[in-house]
């Protein structure tokens, strides 16, 4: 009868000059290497610095790690919080998710976990109440007003930022994100500027491709308190930036040419 | 007019693709520095030493690109690249093994949040994880590199065999060396 067994554990802050990342896959490249040999599936999620795993497989199989796991000095305050026998494996293999605050697709993820657990969940002690809630909180949060168009994002009057790079199984860079994404990142840029700067030669592209980072959670929008007089860009030309500039001008000239010659398609 | 110069270093593991993508955006063919490896790495042919292409832009303008084996035992020639550098273009494989050690021991030489240098990330190979969602855990992982050096760099899938891939990473580096055009709200002291 095969099994299913989950459980919370939170690591130990690694020592001696190891980094929390690299500790977490050595555990996880361990678990996968062992699991495979035992033909146990399931999943390791990490969020922070707390762990969840959950194991399919044979019954003493699963038990040898569960054993194994408590031993592991890097991770502590081990517990099961689920153990049940199943008729068949709900996942395919052995798999790694680190879950991120502000991604769709890790809420519904854990969703799905929390579906697959509830009914036999059993969080005995405080901790592990602490530890699950923390972790499916993320799940149950309300999704942000602006999913549904009818609330789009006001660009007017606002000032924009990025605080990272769209990943790119969600956005692919293309030419036009390439034109905006420099300005932005790590920059507070006041939208009418931007417009000002003509990036493209139809009118609402830049609306459409702020829209783009919007719905990716890659762009920040906050209302501008007054708007700020349009101050002259750049005036005395550096001579590195001038280098710069005909450097840059002969490169896009390489690369039009380049794709007018075709040798690959789109 | 003097001539421009610009150096765009490519460092990557064995097998990611240095030796392509030079191949497939240089005018000149690199140089002919492959040799049979010597150990068995999964490839015939590896390149021993520097990958080196030239883009003649202009009869006075110019990009130079340098491939750089990803083995921290070639910091050596990592040194000797890197300074002044227009852009550096990390190039890693994706793997079943999600296998990112090479990139940190990268970063960790390179520095480039330091430097401030240009840096895109190119995840080749991506065409071979089995679905999206190994994908995107490869990204995850990679973004934990990123992190942990502080650098905050595009990730871009390249697959180095398409010209088409590869001229964007170009485009890439182009747009991440646009002179500060002092949009920003923050303090900026003007001169
Ligand atoms: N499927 C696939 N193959 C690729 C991709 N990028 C490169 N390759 C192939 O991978 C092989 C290895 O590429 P190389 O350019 O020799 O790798 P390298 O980085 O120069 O490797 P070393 O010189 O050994 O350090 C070549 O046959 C490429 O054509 C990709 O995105 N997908
Ligand atoms: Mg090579």
């Amino acid at each position: 009868m095969a099994k299913r067994i989950a459980c919370l554990s939170t690591l130990v802050p690694p020592d001696g000059g190891k980094s929390y990342s690299e500790q977490v896959f050595e555990i996880f490249d361990a678990a996968r290497r062992y699991n495979k040999e035992h033909a146990i599936v399931g999943v390791f999620i990490v969020y922070q610095d707390t762990l969840l795993n959950i194991f399919e497989g044979a019954g003493n199989e699963l038990a040898q790690v569960i054993y194994r796991s408590n031993r592991d000095p890097r991770i502590q305050q081990f517990s099961v919080i689920v153990n049940q026998d199943i008729s068949e494996t709900k996942f395919t293999r052995w798999n790694l998710k680190l879950i991120h605050d502000n991604c769709e697709a890790h809420r519904d993820y854990l969703t799905k976990v929390h579906r697959l657990l509830e009914q036999k969940l059993k969080l005995g002690s405080p901790l592990d109440r602490l530890r699950y809630e923390k972790l499916m909180s993320l799940q149950r949060e309300e999704k942000p007003p602006v999913m549904n168009d009818s609330a789009a994002p006001v660009f007017t009057n606002s000032l924009l930022s990025m605080k990272s790079w769209p990943r790119p199984t969600a956005l692919r860079m293309d030419a036009g994100l390439m034109k905006i994404c420099p300005l932005l990142i790590h920059k507070t840029v006041a939208y009418d500027r931007l417009k000002g700067l003509n990036l493209f030669s139809q009118n609402d592209e830049l609306d459409r491709r702020l829209l783009q980072l919007h719905n990716v959670n890659a762009l920040q929008i906050t209302p501008q308190a007054q708007a700020t007089p349009a101050r002259p860009i750049q005036t005395a030309v550096r001579p590195a930036a001038k280098n710069q500039h005909s450097f840059s001008q002969a490169l896009r000239h390489f690369i039009a040419q380049r794709r007018a010659k075709g040798g690959s398609k789109s | 007019m003097t001539g421009i110069y610009q150096k765009l270093a490519i460092v990557g593991e064995v097998g990611a693709g240095k030796t392509q993508l030079i191949h497939t955006i240089s005018e000149i063919s690199p140089f002919m520095t492959e040799a049979k490896s010597s150990v068995d790495i999964g490839k015939e042919f590896t390149t021993v030493g520097i990958d080196y292409g030239r883009l003649a832009l202009t009869p006075d303008i110019a990009l130079g690109l340098y491939g750089l084996p990803g083995q921290k035992r070639f910091s050596l020639l990592w040194d000797m690249v890197n300074t002044e550098l227009w852009g550096l273009l990390l190039l890693v494989k994706y793997n079943d093994e999600l296998n990112v050690k090479s990139i940190a021991e990268i970063l960790e030489h390179f520095r480039p949040a330091e430097t401030g240098v240009p840096v895109v990330v190119g995840l080749s190979h991506a065409d071979l994880a089995e679905d999206d969602e190994q994908l995107n855990l490869f990204l995850d992982i990679l973004q934990f590199a990123l992190d942990e050096f502080s650098l905050t760099a595009p990730v871009v899938c390249v697959d180095t065999r398409d010209a088409e891939s590869s001229l964007g990473l170009l485009q890439l580096f182009d747009a991440l060396n646009q002179p500060d055009l002092d949009l920003s709200q923050e303090e900026h002291n003007v001169v």
